[in-house]
């Protein structure tokens, strides 16, 4: 199930950018979608996070609505996180660098050998720096500290603590 | 409408309960190893030689007790390697001769103590993942220690010169006052990978 949910992900981020106007009701020119390379420090682990960023005031708003989907392999565990949802600010897309902040919540599976997987959820920052390289292209880098707030076990959430860290390479297309 | 909704999601957030069984990191080179043996300690260590051994003392002032346990990472096919461990103080019985040969070179036991011996060989071992630092360890499997009021020595070493990595850890009580994380911040990759 976790699998089909990432894959549901990734599929969505990747044929938005065929679509015509506009992707499931909502104006493409508000949508930007990126596939940023992903290093976990605080334990192993290397990636991709594709993402889906939806601006809903306006075209112009630096607030973005944000949606991804991560798998990891590490040295450990492989890490699937189905679904991101969050919120990221950006300074002016007109501007050569960009400077990016976000929040949001993270579902998590380290899918560890003999002991099953392991699901909880994680409250995620972002700060970065993006430079535009081509008129709807950007590429930057960016870190993000996480933080275990509820484990999802048979019994339902479970309060607990868990801290990451992640690094990433980033590139996105506005559409 | 969306802003509601973020709003809620933060609140959301804030009320999140949250707790953990975290134990406080230390490491062997400190001058001081365990600062309060009544709170819960995790030790790394690494086997370069297999010769090596690593020991820290437990001082109580009262009889107390406390979960032990050696944990292997599983990072770099480390998962198959097996540190044993002795914890050698008052209160533990007194060790026969098998228990004494046991022990590695030059561990005494001193009179009135006795031994409490880890030699982590169950066929099968229990795979932890531990989630605040997001390790996957394999432990020699928890087992609750009486202590008695006195001074206990925690002796760790390698079977048959093998080498690898381990963490030792010991206690339940969560404390991390006085720069608890220091530890981990100075020796990041035996902690965090």
């Amino acid at each position: 199930m976790l699998t089909k949910s990432a894959f549901f992900c990734v599929f969505i981020a990747a044929s938005v950018g065929q679509a015509s106007d506009n992707f499931l009701g909502i104006d493409k020119r508000r949508l930007t979608v990126g596939a940023p390379l992903e290093v976990d420090v605080v334990g192993f682990a290397v990636g991709v996070h594709p993402e889906l960023l939806w601006r809903p005031f306006s075209e112009d708003s630096g607030l973005r609505l944000r949606a991804a989907s991560a798998l990891k392999l590490g040295s450990e565990y492989t890490l699937l996180a189905p679904v991101s949802l969050g919120v990221r600010w950006q300074t002016s897309s007109v501007r050569l660098v960009q400077a990016e902040l976000g929040t949001g919540l993270q579902w998590k599976a380290f899918l560890v050998p003999d002991s099953g997987a392991h699901q909880r959820v994680d409250w995620y920052w972002e700060a970065g720096l993006s430079a535009r390289i081509a008129s709807a292209h950007r590429v930057g880098l960016m870190a993000v500290p996480e933080f275990g707030l509820a484990n999802i076990t048979a019994g339902g959430l479970s309060g607990t603590f868990g801290l990451g860290l992640a690094l990433r390479v980033t590139w996105s297309m506005a559409l | 409408m969306t802003r509601k909704l973020l709003f809620g999601t933060l609140v959301a957030l804030i009320l999140v309960p949250t707790s953990s069984d975290a134990h406080r990191p230390q490491t062997f080179d400190a001058d001081e190893i365990i600062t309060d043996p009544t709170i819960s300690w995790t030790l790394p260590g690494t086997f370069e030689t297999g010769a090596e051994l690593y020991e820290f003392e437990l001082e109580y002032e009262a009889p107390f007790t406390a979960p032990f346990e050696i944990f292997s990472p599983t990072s770099g096919g480390n998962a198959a390697f097996r540190p044993r461990y002795a914890v050698i103080g008052p209160g533990f019985p007194e060790p026969t001769n098998d228990v004494l040969e046991q022990l590695p070179e030059g561990v005494t036991v001193p009179e009135g103590s006795g031994v409490f011996l880890e030699l982590n060989d169950a066929p099968e071992r229990y795979v932890f993942f531990e989630g605040v630092m997001r390790r996957v360890l394999v432990s020699s499997g928890t087992i609750a220690l009486r202590l008695a009021a006195g001074q206990h020595k925690v002796v760790i070493w390698a079977p048959a010169q093998t080498t690898g990595r381990f963490m030792f850890g010991f206690g339940v009580e969560e404390n991390f006052e006085g720069g608890g994380f220091d530890g981990v911040f100075e020796n990041w990759s035996a902690f965090a990978y």
